[in-house]
Order: C-alpha cells, then sequence, then structure tokens
C-alpha cells in the first residue's frame, strides 16, 4: 500500500516537473546604491522578434511561456536600459537591468527616522496592531483593555471622559507622547487621549516608571508613546465603520500614495457620533453626553534615499460634548430648571521632524522634531464656566553616535518647550475660595490661570551594552524653566541577563511636571463642591511647585517553554515618591474639593505578576494580579487614595482558529475601593466607606474575510455590571444642601453593549 | 525566602522535557530568507499532530516536533513545499514559488545584505 502510493506520488512529482519544462521562471532586479538587490515589478519580458511575452510579477519574478523556434529574451522597463539574454535550458534566470542615468538616485527603502528608535533595558511593552484589535473600540482611551499595566476609569458620571492610570496614579503621571514627540499634555491631559483613533494607531508602546530623558521630563509613573500610521509602511487605502447599540457610530479612512519613489503622504480621518440621549439607570442625567467628533490629520515623508529622511504634517480636530439631564437645551443654560454641560474642543497641530543618518555610519545619526499647536477649551457645567486656551511649540535636537567602539552609545542634545495658558474659571453662584497661608480667605467668582511657560534644556544619554548580560542607560537633564527655575532630573535604566532566558531590570529616576488642576480633574467641575486652593508654596501658575516624584522600578522576567510551547512570568514592583504635589483633597469636606500643596508624604507602591502561556496552540492566555498601594497625606490625615482598588486580578484569552475566526475574552475582578467621605451628606446621599468588588468581562469574535475584509462583533461589560446610583444627590442638582456630586464614580455607569464594526483594506501594510 | 523557593521550582518544572515515546524531533533543512519565509514555514505546519515548528532564519533549520502516529516525516516535507519551500526531499513548483514576496526568493538570492523587519 505504502509503495504504491510512494509510486503515485514519484509519477505525479515527475509529471507535474514535465508540466513547468514548459515555461521559464526568472527574475528581474535592479541593484540600490548601497548594492542591495531589490525587484523590479512590471517589468517587460518578450522573445525577441515576437509579440509573445509577460511581465513581471511585484515580486520581480516572471513565469514565460516556451516558444518553439525563439531563443533570445528581451527585458525591458522604462528608464532602464533592456537587456537581451539568450535561453539555452538554464532555469530559474535572473537578469539585472541598469538605470538608463548613471546619475540615478535608487531608493533604498524608508529608513525610521534618526535618533527616534527603542531603548531595550527600559522595560518597555509593545502592543501591535493585532494586539489592539482584541479590542475593536475606539480610541486610545480603550485601547488598553488587553493590558493589565494601564488601567482607565472614568473621571465623572456625566462627561463620559475616560483617564489612564499607571503604578495608581493618574492619568497625567503618565507622559503620553505621539511618536516621542509632546501628545497628550497640558490642555489636552483629560479629553486626550479619546482625539487618537484606534484605527490610526501603529502601535503603542507602554513604559512602566520614568522613560528616556531624551523625551522630556514629565514622566513620572510611566511613559505611553503612540506611533500613528505613517506613509512609508501604510496600506493604500484602509476604511473602518463601527456602530453599538446606543447608535454610537464612528468612521475612519486612512489613505496612502506614494508619488514617485522618495515623497509618500498619508490622509487619517475620522468622524464619530453619539447622537441619542440614554439614561438607562433613570437618574434624569444622560448616561454619557451625546456630540460629535471631527479629526483630521494629513502627513508627508520625503526620503532623498541617501540618508536625509524629512516628514511632516497637519492635524485638526474639533469636538463638542453636550450632557447632563435629559432634554436639556440651551435656553436652560445658566438657570436652575435642568443641569446641563458642554465641552467644546478645537485644536489645530503642525509637526515635523528631519533625519540625517551618516552614510557608512548606520550609528550615527542627527534629528531634530517640533510641533505648535492651538488648543482651546471651552466649557460649563451647571454654574460652573471653564474656559481654557493654549498656545504651544515643541523643538528637540537629537545627536547620536559611538564612543570609540559599539559599546559605547550615546544620545544628546537640546530642547525647548513653550506653552502660554490662558485660562478662566467662574461661578456666578458658588465662589472659589483662596485660603491663604496666613489664615486670610478670599472668594472669586471669576479667577484667571493665566500664565506663559518657557522651558529650555539639555539631555544626555549614555548607553553601555557588553552585548553579552550587561546593557545601562544613564541619562541626564537639566532644563531652564521660566517660572520655577532649574529642573535637574537624572535617570538610570539598567538590565542583566541572569541566563539566556531570565532578565533582571532596575530603574531609577525622577521626573517633574506642571499639574493644570481643573483640566485633569473634570469631575469636581461638575459637581455642588465648592473649589478650595490653600497651602501655596509659590506664587505662580497655581499657587503650587511642580509636581515633582523619583520612581524606583525592580522587573524580573523569565522565559519557559511548557510542552513545546513558550511563555513568560513577569514580576514587578515600583515605588513613586512625590517631593511635591498639588493634592485634591475630597475628604477634608463633602461640600468643598480642597487642591493644596504636599506637605507631608504622597507615595505609591505598586507589585504585578503576570504570566503569559500559549496553553494550547493558537490559544493565548494572560494572567495579571496587581496589588497598589496609594497614600497621601491629606488635610487632616493620611489616607488612601481614593477611588482605586487595591487588588486587581485580570485574566485574557485569546484563540484563533486556522480559517481566521478570533475569539476574545477579558476578565477582571476589581477589589473594594475607598469613597471619599460622605458622613456629613443627607441619608439618601451617604455612600459607604468602600465600594464593593466586582468583575468586569469583554468578549469580541472577529473573521477575515479574504485579505481585504474582515469583521467583528464583541459585547463590552458581558455581566451588565453599573453603578445605581453614579451620581450623588442626581434629583436635585442645584440645591446647594443635596451635595450634587458626579465625581464618585467606581465602576461602570453603562451596562451590557453590543457593537459591530468592519475593516476593508487595499495593498500591503509594510512593516 | 518562600518565594524564591517557589520560583526556583516552578523553573523546574517548566524546564523539563515531558517525554513521550510517540513525540519525535526532526531537524529539517528549508530553504528560505527572512522572517516572512518564517512566518509562511511555521503556518504551513499548524497542523494537528504537529506540537512545535520553530524554523531559524540564519542557520535555515526547522526544528519540528511531531508525534510519529499521527504525522510522517515525508509528509512534513511535502506541506513546506506546497507553500514554496524547497527542502532536501521536496522542491516546490515553480508556480508556487513565482509567487513568493521578493525576499523570500531563496533560488536567486540569499538575504545576506537586506533589511529584514
Amino acid at each position: 500500500m505504502k509503495i504504491r502510493f510512494l509510486c503515485l506520488f514519484i509519477s505525479i512529482m515527475l509529471m507535474t516537473t514535465f508540466a513547468h519544462a514548459q515555461k521559464i521562471m526568472g527574475l528581474v532586479i535592479e541593484k540600490d546604491n548601497q548594492g542591495v538587490e531589490q525587484p523590479l515589478p512590471g517589468a517587460t519580458v518578450i522573445w525577441l522578434g515576437s509579440t509573445k511575452g509577460t511581465t513581471t510579477g511585484a515580486n520581480g519574478v516572471f513565469l514565460l511561456n516556451k516558444l518553439e523556434g525563439y531563443k533570445r529574451i528581451v527585458v525591458s522597463y522604462v528608464g532602464y536600459k533592456a537587456d537581451t539574454i539568450t535561453y539555452e535550458g538554464q532555469s530559474p534566470l535572473k537578469i539585472e537591468l541598469k538605470p538608463e542615468t548613471l546619475n540615478e538616485v535608487v531608493v533604498q527603502g524608508w529608513r525610521s527616522s534618526a535618533g527616534m528608535d527603542q531603548l531595550k533595558p527600559i522595560n518597555t511593552v509593545v502592543m501591535t496592531e493585532k494586539e489592539l484589535f482584541k479590542a475593536a473600540c475606539c480610541n486610545l482611551s480603550e485601547s488598553f483593555e488587553t493590558n493589565p499595566s494601564v488601567d482607565v476609569a472614568f473621571t465623572d458620571a456625566v462627561t463620559g471622559t475616560r483617564q489612564i492610570q499607571m503604578l495608581g496614579l493618574a492619568g497625567p503621571n503618565t507622559m503620553i507622547s505621539v511618536e516621542n514627540m509632546p501628545g497628550v499634555r497640558g490642555l489636552a491631559a483629560s479629553q486626550g487621549i479619546q482625539f487618537i483613533p484606534g484605527t490610526w494607531i501603529q502601535s503603542i508602546q507602554v513604559t512602566k516608571g520614568v522613560g528616556s530623558v531624551v523625551n522630556g521630563y514629565e514622566s513620572i509613573a510611566g511613559q505611553i508613546n503612540v506611533e500613528l500610521k505613517k506613509p512609508e509602511e501604510s496600506e493604500d487605502l484602509y476604511l473602518n465603520g463601527y456602530v453599538n447599540e446606543s447608535g454610537r457610530s464612528e468612521l475612519n479612512a486612512n489613505i496612502t500614495n506614494h508619488i514617485g519613489k522618495k515623497l509618500a503622504t498619508t490622509t487619517l480621518l475620522h468622524a464619530s457620533t453619539r447622537p441619542f440621549e440614554m439614561d438607562q439607570n433613570d437618574d434624569s442625567f444622560l448616561d454619557f453626553p451625546t456630540g460629535t467628533q471631527l479629526n483630521f490629520i494629513n502627513r508627508w515623508v520625503y526620503s532623498d534615499g541617501k540618508g536625509l529622511l524629512t516628514q511632516w504634517g497637519v492635524k485638526v480636530l474639533s469636538d463638542t460634548k453636550f450632557g447632563g439631564q435629559t432634554n436639556f437645551d440651551d435656553e436652560d443654560k445658566f438657570m436652575t430648571n435642568r443641569y446641563g454641560l458642554e465641552i467644546k474642543t478645537q485644536r489645530q497641530e503642525v509637526f515635523g521632524k528631519v533625519g540625517y543618518q551618516f552614510p557608512g555610519q548606520p550609528y550615527k545619526s542627527v534629528g531634530f522634531q517640533w510641533n505648535g499647536s492651538l488648543h482651546d477649551h471651552e466649557s460649563f457645567f451647571g454654574f460652573t464656566q471653564h474656559n481654557a486656551k493654549q498656545q504651544s511649540a515643541y523643538g528637540n535636537l537629537i545627536y547620536q553616535s559611538n564612543i570609540g567602539q559599539t559599546n559605547h552609545k550615546f544620545k544628546t542634545g537640546i530642547s525647548f518647550q513653550y506653552d502660554n495658558y490662558d485660562e478662566v474659571l467662574s461661578n456666578a453662584q458658588l465662589p472659589i475660595l483662596i485660603r491663604n497661608n496666613n489664615g486670610s480667605e478670599l472668594a472669586f467668582n471669576t479667577l484667571d490661570f493665566d500664565r506663559t511657560e518657557q522651558v529650555v534644556g539639555g539631555f544626555f544619554e549614555y548607553d553601555y551594552d557588553n552585548h553579552k548580560n550587561v546593557q545601562v542607560i544613564a541619562g541626564l537633564r537639566m532644563d531652564y524653566h521660566n517660572i520655577f527655575g532649574w529642573l535637574f532630573n537624572p535617570r538610570l535604566h539598567t538590565r542583566f541577563l541572569l541566563t539566556e532566558s531570565t532578565s533582571l531590570r532596575a530603574s531609577a529616576g525622577k521626573g517633574m511636571r506642571v499639574a493644570n488642576l481643573f483640566t485633569e480633574n473634570t469631575g469636581i467641575l461638575a459637581s455642588a463642591r465648592q473649589i478650595v486652593l490653600s497651602n501655596f508654596n509659590t506664587n505662580e501658575a497655581y499657587g503650587f511647585k511642580m509636581d515633582e516624584a523619583w520612581n524606583f522600578g525592580l522587573n524580573f522576567s523569565q522565559d519557559f517553554t511548557l510542552d513545546y510551547r513558550s511563555g513568560s512570568f513577569v514580576l514587578d514592583y515600583f515605588y513613586t515618591n512625590f517631593v511635591n504635589q498639588a493634592v485634591l483633597d475630597m475628604d477634608e469636606s463633602t461640600r468643598e474639593a480642597n487642591f493644596f500643596g504636599l506637605r507631608g508624604k504622597s507615595y505609591s507602591h505598586s507589585f504585578q505578576a503576570q504570566v503569559d502561556y500559549e496553553l494550547i496552540r493558537r490559544l493565548d492566555l494572560r494572567i495579571a494580579y496587581r496589588y497598589l498601594l496609594v497614600e497621601a497625606d491629606y488635610l487632616s490625615q493620611r489616607l488612601q487614595r481614593p477611588l482605586i482598588p487595591q487588588h486587581r486580578a485580570f485574566m485574557n484569552v485569546a484563540y484563533e482558529t486556522r480559517n481566521l475566526w478570533k475569539f476574545d475574552f477579558t476578565i477582571q475582578w476589581l477589589g473594594k475601593q475607598r469613597i471619599p467621605d460622605t458622613s456629613l451628606n443627607e441619608s439618601q446621599n451617604q455612600l459607604p466607606a468602600y465600594s464593593p468588588d466586582y468583575v468586569l468581562m469583554n468578549a469580541q469574535i472577529t473573521k477575515d474575510l479574504g485579505k481585504k475584509w474582515s469583521v467583528y462583533l464583541g459585547v463590552e461589560n458581558l455581566g451588565n455590571y453599573t453603578l445605581s446610583n453614579p451620581i450623588v444627590g442626581a434629583n436635585d442638582p442645584f440645591n446647594a444642601n443635596n451635595n450634587f456630586d458626579t465625581s464618585m464614580v467606581w465602576g461602570p455607569i453603562f451596562g451590557r453593549m453590543t457593537y459591530a464594526g468592519f475593516r476593508f483594506r487595499v495593498g500591503e501594510a509594510k512593516h | 525566602m518562600n518565594l524564591i523557593n517557589l520560583i526556583f521550582y516552578t523553573f523546574f518544572i517548566f524546564n523539563s522535557p515531558i517525554q513521550d515515546d510517540k513525540i519525535k524531533t526532526s531537524e529539517i533543512k528549508v530553504f528560505g530568507n527572512c522572517g516572512m519565509c518564517k512566518s509562511r514555514i511555521e503556518k504551513a505546519l499548524d497542523r494537528n499532530g504537529i506540537k512545535m515548528a520553530t524554523w531559524d532564519t540564519k542557520t535555515k533549520m526547522l526544528k519540528v516536533v511531531y508525534n510519529s502516529a499521527k504525522v510522517k516525516e515525508t509528509q512534513i516535507h511535502t506541506w513546506i513545499s506546497e507553500v514554496g519551500h524547497d527542502t532536501e526531499k521536496a522542491k516546490a513548483k515553480d508556480e508556487v514559488y513565482a509567487g513568493l514576496p521578493f525576499c523570500c526568493l531563496y533560488r536567486d538570492h540569499d538575504h545576506s545584505g537586506m533589511k529584514d523587519n
């Protein structure tokens, strides 16, 4: 039986070989200026003296039918010298064409811009597009569902704003950069992560602890860098549509064009809307605001093929959110018949990068990155009005090279950051209180927080790698801030390979930033709490020194193979200790939101364990547990930071079938969270001291249909767990004695939500 | 101290291979160039009976662990050639080879000097 099979097999093999002898296979190439062979697609291949022929495919390969009596083959391509070869039975053929003019510059392929690469000892988790597809909806704030290191929580129950948290510290302590340039900061800190649509994202790099000094001094708890779709590596066309059962709809289009071999452009478009008023919990308030977002980027890249790479682009954004009580309309504004809110954002930005790689010295490069932006934020919440404008400019010049051998590398450069803020906070009913350090108290119905910040600085980062088991990155930056003076921020990252599969990383460093008190805490604006500022330690900005913190981290990671499938085990511990901080105290009084300059201690301990393992083929399992201890000395006592779960467990299961079905399931358990003291409230508005623990689940199914289409269907909050009364005092928001407060949110506001969408793409992504 | 012990034993368990008579390991030379070839070759062997398949871009060696009761080694060669890659026992058809992306055209050029992502 076996022999018969073998005979059959051999005869089939022979027959197919014979049949193939009727076709000649060949490859047409050119050599670029580095001497590297590149394919020539679309070259014409014909038998000399006939009209019979073919053209080469995208890979430069042709299959030419044999023609009786013909022996000479002509290969031609526009702009290249034609070549004639004699066929004498040899296969495969290989033909190199040379450009007609000798000086023709041949593109050497796109190179990533100089000085912007990733650093190994810095423990960075890269989330690729594949990972991001596991949670198809919708923007950066919703992209971290499968990443147990980054939490995303609602800031309040009315604006739908989500904020990320790392190491238990509020969002802005994490620096969010876009292509290693300042991205989500300043006034954009609260709404900004919702302005980066998921389909625009190429990848996300998540770093716990302080980042590289090259990117500035602002990262304290971590750094999240977002790489957007780039002209040199994107599909020609990418469309994405999304809709969920509440009517939330999104449409994204990415369009890429190559103009010749040196110039390429990508346009990213986004439109989304939440058209319908939804009030699932019947508290008369919308669960999330209605509104629309229009968002646009047009970017260009030019490579001269000899080491120079230039990029530039523009971004334009317009976003509107309306919320509050159902049926609120403009006539109710600043009246007590209905509570309403509105957040309008307009943003324009220009950005660019120039990089030059020295020929023949791949380690040596110089790069300059810059951006300029205008950000206009207008909002009101009941009687509170918060309007702010920010004008920013940024530049960073980076030079990198070796010292002697390749073990010693360095990056150095200078940077500047300019921010002009024009910020007004007002409330006609409830004045803002300034409690001076001498005990005197001033009340203002309108307060200006205008300021101009100009920071010029220099940095040096040394990178030692013995190419065996030790790598050290030591960085230092000195900046001069026109308001806060000299800023000095050293940072150190080390990595030791204990065995081939075991590594130990340690990091230490300092980060600083100016907190934008009101944009970062929108929840207190949508409340009856009186804003009180006290314990000032400077006369500038909001009256508080810059937030300043030391961060220390340890990371142990072990790769393993169990039953021929690989996995990894990671343990990490991070300690953050604030030297200065503008702290928001919600416990001193239920009637007040107290901002004060830290006097005692404020710190965070974070411990996390994570296991990743391919349980069976194509089934990936990720399990994580995290413990947080985040405490601060508030005005009267040391307390745990509110609304942060001390314990959190996480599991993600991803299964992919051979015929391209993908199943994803995420479940997390969040332990109890401390709720700020509400014991002075009327009994119906009192909340327990701790929230109950709860479970959240999400699931998604994706199916790829051929190379172009894929469709997905998912459910958020599968267990339908929601807060029954997310807003304190929702029944009478304008009654001062009713303690109206939307910021006491410790869980989901809306229940089970089904969504569906599609992706359509033309052309291959090149990366 | 307990934690360190636990970690130690965990690794010990993870690193000890599971013994089974039917499970065989073969090293097969497979011609190819780049990371795209690697994923193509490994995907071709994502089948019942094959526990692991890893192809090394540099050495061109494929390490394959399989259940010999379900899969024969000749079958593995055929599967690989069917997606366009030659082995020393099975040659890919020209039509299939001609459809490979440029970086994978191992009969015409090797991968040295090319940038691999």
